[in-house]
């Protein structure tokens, strides 16, 4: 176990190393100018030359990646091309509100999709089967962008139950958890159905093995089948999927945090990226980048933990 | 399956077995709803904007947000007067064009890349596979926005960036398949009468993988709808005012209290042709993937 974590630690920390590249890389991929992109055709020489100083634009490449190094070892991303402000300072005062998004909608989705997928597992071909694989399959289908922005026109504008934009919650906390329903709401959907269908698929898999006719002939109760046999084996891949997930719902929190006003790490990179503020989006890519590594890293510790053939491939 | 928004599924369940013509259900429910959806919206889309609807760019600033059928337009138009249904047709044919080439393209290179990579394995293996690894590490929506976001969203750099991020999940997705094709005797046998690497990869291994091929090409096509019609809501798609039904439902929702069916209707369309797809996924397997059919009896 600990080889494989160290080899995986490696991975992640040569991943981190392109990462940081790419990202180095990506305003060099603007055509033309990028100070002239970022400011328009109109800007003055002198703003110009502040925008080329603060991306980081005068020196030569090699040079150029040197520092960004260096500025990255300090966990300085530069200044805001729009207001100045440290880039930095923003994404650490944004980031708990976009886990808090994240981390609900996950639990979420594990409460509503592990039983419904089980459940379907255990009545499949029946009614109960057919509603909830016919709710994955319409959860699946419909763009997050246009299931959350139904909510709204229903929950928020036509019925007025719920509030539609992020209320503080060191002003009102109640208010802060009804705003947080919708936003929630919509990004677990993606996840519950995908859950529902993997459960519902490993469980059926595990349900025909021989294993399961065995303790089935010996006389066990279905509930202890269920949980002894089916469940322990069914879930391994269940866990592997949803580690991927999760890092999917890193990028369902763009479209959620832009339709719902929520002023975490996604909707600034919404607003960046329409302000072209390149140096705030160089530095939310490379955060989210790095979130996503994260996630990938703690996934294939659960998973080799779960599923011992895994460590020794 | 992952078939999130977000990112791309990776079909590697499914596994290339040779099914005996005979036990294949083309006649599924699954996917005969699916082509019912799909096939009406892929004329619609082809076909529909050579029919001379209207200018999907034309204003009629004295029947803005007008409701449903007024003044001829059929489904109303939007907040400068722009025919809806017009709009979303023309917007759908965007949609498909982007969804349609991206996958071709990426299909293709993906395709080649990991029948090479299971062909050739050593050297071959180790690089294109490595570089699938790491393109599949993020999800495909996020490296789509970050790149969009710098080189621009027009129709090329949409079409090229997205066929670069689905290339990696055809390649795992064959290469997986070819390694166990290339074990079977008819390799063996083509080798031993003297066929070229090239001809054993096309003529024996490549019609093998087909099955995979299909259902991953179906998944995919579902998934870049999806993406394309995400970067549109975001700004990052085709620009305005050429109509995306992404951009469509962006603009919609500024008008929600007036004309709240203005964002209804390109939504339903997105989630027909979305659900069309992946419909179509699922009875291929249904009717391809012996192991789901085995499971159903």
């Amino acid at each position: 176990m600990i080889r494989f974590i160290i080899r995986r630690l490696l991975v992640t920390v040569i991943l981190a190393f392109v990462v940081v590249t790419v990202v180095f890389l990506l305003l060099r991929l603007i055509p033309g100018d990028p100070a002239v992109a970022a400011l328009g055709e109109n800007a003055t020489e002198d703003q110009l030359a502040v925008a080329r100083q603060r991306m980081g634009l005068n020196d030569n490449i090699v040079v150029q990646y040197a520092n960004w190094w260096g500025k990255i070892a300090r966990f300085d991303m530069g200044d805001s091309l729009i207001d100045g402000r440290p880039v930095g300072d923003e994404i650490v005062r944004r980031l708990p509100r976009t886990f808090e998004l994240i981390i609900a909608a996950a639990l979420l989705a594990l409460v509503v999709g592990l039983p419904a997928g089980l459940f379907a597992a255990t009545r499949r071909n029946k009614l109960g089967d057919g509603i909830v694989t016919g709710f994955a399959l319409v959860s699946l289908s419909a763009p997050l962008f246009v299931t959350g922005s139904l909510f709204v026109l229903l929950f928020g504008v036509l019925l007025k139950w719920l509030p539609t934009g992020y209320a503080d919650p060191s002003e009102n906390m109640g208010k802060h958890l009804l705003s947080l329903i919708m936003p929630v709401a919509a990004l677990s959907l993606l996840l519950s159905a995908s859950l529902i269908r993997q459960t519902r698929a490993n469980m059926l898999e595990v349900l025909g093995q021989d294993y399961v006719r065995t303790a089935r002939s010996k006389g066990l109760a279905q509930p202890v089948i269920l949980r002894r046999h089916v469940l322990k084996n069914g879930l391994i891949p269940v866990a592997a999927s949803f580690g991927i997930q999760l890092a999917a719902l890193l990028g369902g929190t763009v479209v959620t945090e832009a339709i719902f006003n929520w002023p975490g790490i996604s909707s600034l990179l919404v607003t960046a990226i329409s302000r072209r503020d390149y140096t705030t989006i160089q530095g939310l890519i490379l955060v989210i980048a790095l979130i996503v590594l994260i996630i990938n890293f703690l996934t294939e510790l659960v998973y080799a933990y779960l599923n011992p053939r895994i460590r020794y491939q | 399956m992952p078939t999130s928004t977000l990112e791309l599924g990776t079909s590697s369940q499914v596994e290339p077995v040779a099914a005996k013509r005979s036990n294949v259900r083309w006649l599924n429910p699954r996917l005969v709803l699916g082509l019912l959806l799909v096939i009406p919206l892929l004329l619609i889309g082809f076909i529909g904007p050579l029919l001379n609807l209207g200018d999907p760019l034309a204003t009629d600033p004295l029947n803005s947000l007008s409701p449903i059928g007024v003044n001829g337009h059929l489904l109303g138009t939007d907040q400068n007067g722009r025919d809806l249904l017009v709009r979303m047709i023309v917007g759908l044919r965007t949609s498909l064009i982007v969804t349609v080439l991206s996958v071709a393209i990426g299909g293709s290179v993906g395709t080649a890349g990991g029948l090479m990579a299971g062909f050739y394995r050593g050297w071959v293996e180790q690089v294109i596979m490595r570089i699938v690894d790491v393109f599949l590490v993020f999800p495909a929506i996020l490296v789509a926005i970050a790149v969009i976001s710098f080189v621009g969203g027009s129709l090329p750099n949409l079409i090229l960036v997205i066929s670069l991020l689905i290339a990696p999940v055809f390649a795992r997705v064959i290469h997986a398949s070819t390694l166990v094709e290339v074990q079977r005797d008819f390799v063996e046998a083509a080798r031993a009468v003297g066929d070229t690497n090239r001809r054993i990869i096309i003529t024996h291994i490549f019609p093998n993988v087909t099955t995979p091929l299909f259902i991953e090409l179906a998944l995919m096509l579902g998934q870049v709808v999806l993406i394309e019609a995400s970067l549109s809501f975001l700004g990052l798609g085709v620009p305005p005012p050429e109509p995306t039904l992404g951009n469509m439902v962006s603009t919609a929702r500024g008008y929600m209290f007036n004309a709240p069916l203005m964002l209804v209707w390109p939504s339903i369309l997105l989630a027909a042709l979305v659900m069309g797809f992946n419909l179509t996924v699922d009875g291929l397997r249904d009717a391809l993937d012996p192991r789901t059919n085995s499971a159903k009896k």
